[in-house]
């Protein structure tokens, strides 16, 4: 069953056009490779 | 495809980086996974499967955030799902990640800036989706549904108000409704999450109502009561229903006669009283208008009578002036006519034709009267002489009368004259024609010789 309420709660607002600069801003653009450098990194400092 | 730690160009199949050394064969991993992220990511895209494939792009560039293709891929599916914020974020991105000519972020940035009223649209769409969001979270349930049902009905691709109207309607067990909505959802993204548990749910729901019904104790419809045969109570068709219904026709006609139909009336009267209020307005303006212009008109007859007035004076003024100018040009004539030896006959006959009664001027006046004077007097004296004298003593009486009427002509007072007419009418035997001449004398010149004599001669005729 679903909690009507709850559900409703993920519904988040949309964003206008003149708010991309900061979905750009939020957007976090670390992938899987940015980590592995850093494990590898953090590794090599141990 | 670049070593990560030192940035050399890497070749296919090696393990290590030439330039640094670097163990390169995990990233080589991660990077396949991108790609084949991408590929079942672009697969779903294809069969419209967006839900799906937008997870599978995301995946891809978690793996390997510079997968140009897999970005710009999303950006598409993001738009298709009328996400436009999301689908221009991740192409500015990519734009960002590599400027070249050949990246079609490019070109879908280009285009979007050129339709400024497509995004004035999609600003405008997005308002009223929060705001029928905002409503919902309020308890608006109503208001919201009907913002967002003009929304998707506008807008099908907008999945999220459709996701928003299917779980309002499954709020307020409108089944049916939400069915369609999350149809249409599925016709536009075939997996969308959402979309799906909600149609479970649906699906779910009407399971619990069927197990609940099959739960129920059967009722046992074809069973009919015994009759007891001369019993007290009998079977018989109930007209309580008939009764029932009766009275609820009757309470809603009286609702109606009693609260609707004076309203109507009323309103029906106040109409027809504006109509009439309108009307009369109409008709005091169109007799002011009527009077007003009745006035212009008499004014304008009163004009043109003045005006026929002058006209009219005008043209007696001319025609004076004519009779005049011809009267002063006649005696011209008979003064040139008298000077150079003309007979006073003519001269007298040309004068007495002219009409110097418009002729004002007081010399043209007495030039008339001596010219007239002279001539006239010497020519009647002259053709009295011929007429008694050659003509009627000679017995020549037609040919004086044409003497005598020529001297009534000249001077119509000549009393001898209208005599010796009579006369010679009586000789010629128009006794008829010599007594009017005679009672003419009688009548108009009574007392005189020629009254006393022609008075003798019509006794002498009467008595005949």
């Amino acid at each position: 069953m679903i909690d009507y309420e709850k559900e409703l709660e993920k519904f988040q607002p949309m964003k206008s056009v003149d708010q991309v600069e900061e979905a750009i801003l939020s957007e976090n653009l670390t992938d899987m490779t940015d980590l592995l450098q850093e494990i590898l990194k953090e590794k090599d400092e141990k | 495809m670049n070593c990560p730690f030192c940035g050399a160009p890497l070749t296919s199949g090696q393990d290590r980086c030439v330039h640094c050394g670097s163990d390169v064969r995990t990233f080589r991993r991660i990077k396949n996974c991108a790609v084949i992220c991408y590929n079942i990511g672009l697969e779903k895209a294809k069969v419209r499967d967006l839900s799906g494939a937008a997870e599978y792009l995301e995946k891809s560039l978690e793996y390997d955030k510079s997968n140009i293709m897999a970005r710009n891929l999303l950006g598409l599916v993001y738009f298709e799902m009328d996400e436009v914020v999301k689908a221009l974020r991740e192409w500015v991105i990519s734009k960002n990640l590599d400027p070249s000519a050949e990246n079609l972020a490019g070109t879908y940035i280009d285009e979007l800036q050129a339709h400024q009223s497509y995004l004035h649209e999609v600003d405008e769409l997005t308002k009223r989706y929060n705001n029928a969001l905002e409503l919902a979270k309020q308890g608006n349930d109503d208001l919201a549904v009907i913002q967002l049902r003009r929304i998707f009905a506008s807008n099908p691709r907008c999945i999220r108000s459709g996701q928003l109207l299917a779980l309002l309607y499954l709020k307020h067990d409108e089944r049916q409704k939400a069915e369609k909505v999350l149809r249409k959802i599925l016709a536009a993204d075939v997996n969308n999450t959402k979309a799906l548990r909600y149609m479970q749910e649906l699906k779910d729901l009407e399971e619990s109502e069927r197990d609940k019904d099959s739960d129920e104790p059967r009722v046992i419809d074809d069973a009919v009561p015994m009759k007891i045969k001369g019993g007290r109570f009998e079977d018989k068709p109930s007209i309580f229903v008939f009764l029932n219904l009766l009275i609820g026709i009757g309470v809603g006609l009286a609702i109606f006669a009693v609260l609707i139909l004076p309203t109507i009336r009323q309103k029906q009267a106040q109409n027809a009283n504006n109509a009439v209020a309108n009307l009369s307005s109409q008709m005091t303006e169109k007799d002011a208008q009527i009077t007003e212009k009745a006035s212009e008109i008499d004014n304008l007859n009163e004009q043109i009578s003045n005006l026929q007035g002058q006209i009219d004076t005008y043209e007696k003024d001319s025609k004076d002036t004519a009779t005049a100018a011809e009267g002063l040009a006649g005696l011209l004539k008979a003064a040139n006519a008298y000077a150079s030896g003309e007979k006073e006959l003519t001269v007298a006959e040309d004068l007495v034709s002219l009409d110097m009664t418009k002729v004002t001027d007081t010399n043209a006046q007495t030039l008339y009267k001596t010219l007239l004077a002279k001539t006239r007097d010497v020519a009647v004296a002259a053709l009295y002489t011929q007429g008694v004298e050659q003509e009627y003593n000679n017995g020549s009486f037609q040919a004086a009368l044409e003497t005598f009427k020529k001297i009534i002509s000249l001077q119509p007072d000549n009393l001898d004259a209208i005599y010796y007419c009579g006369r010679t009418e009586e000789r010629l035997g128009d006794t008829s024609a010599a007594k009017t001449y005679y009672q003419q004398l009688i009548k108009d010149h009574a007392g005189t010789d020629q009254a006393t004599k022609a008075q003798a001669r019509l006794d002498a005729l009467n008595g005949q």
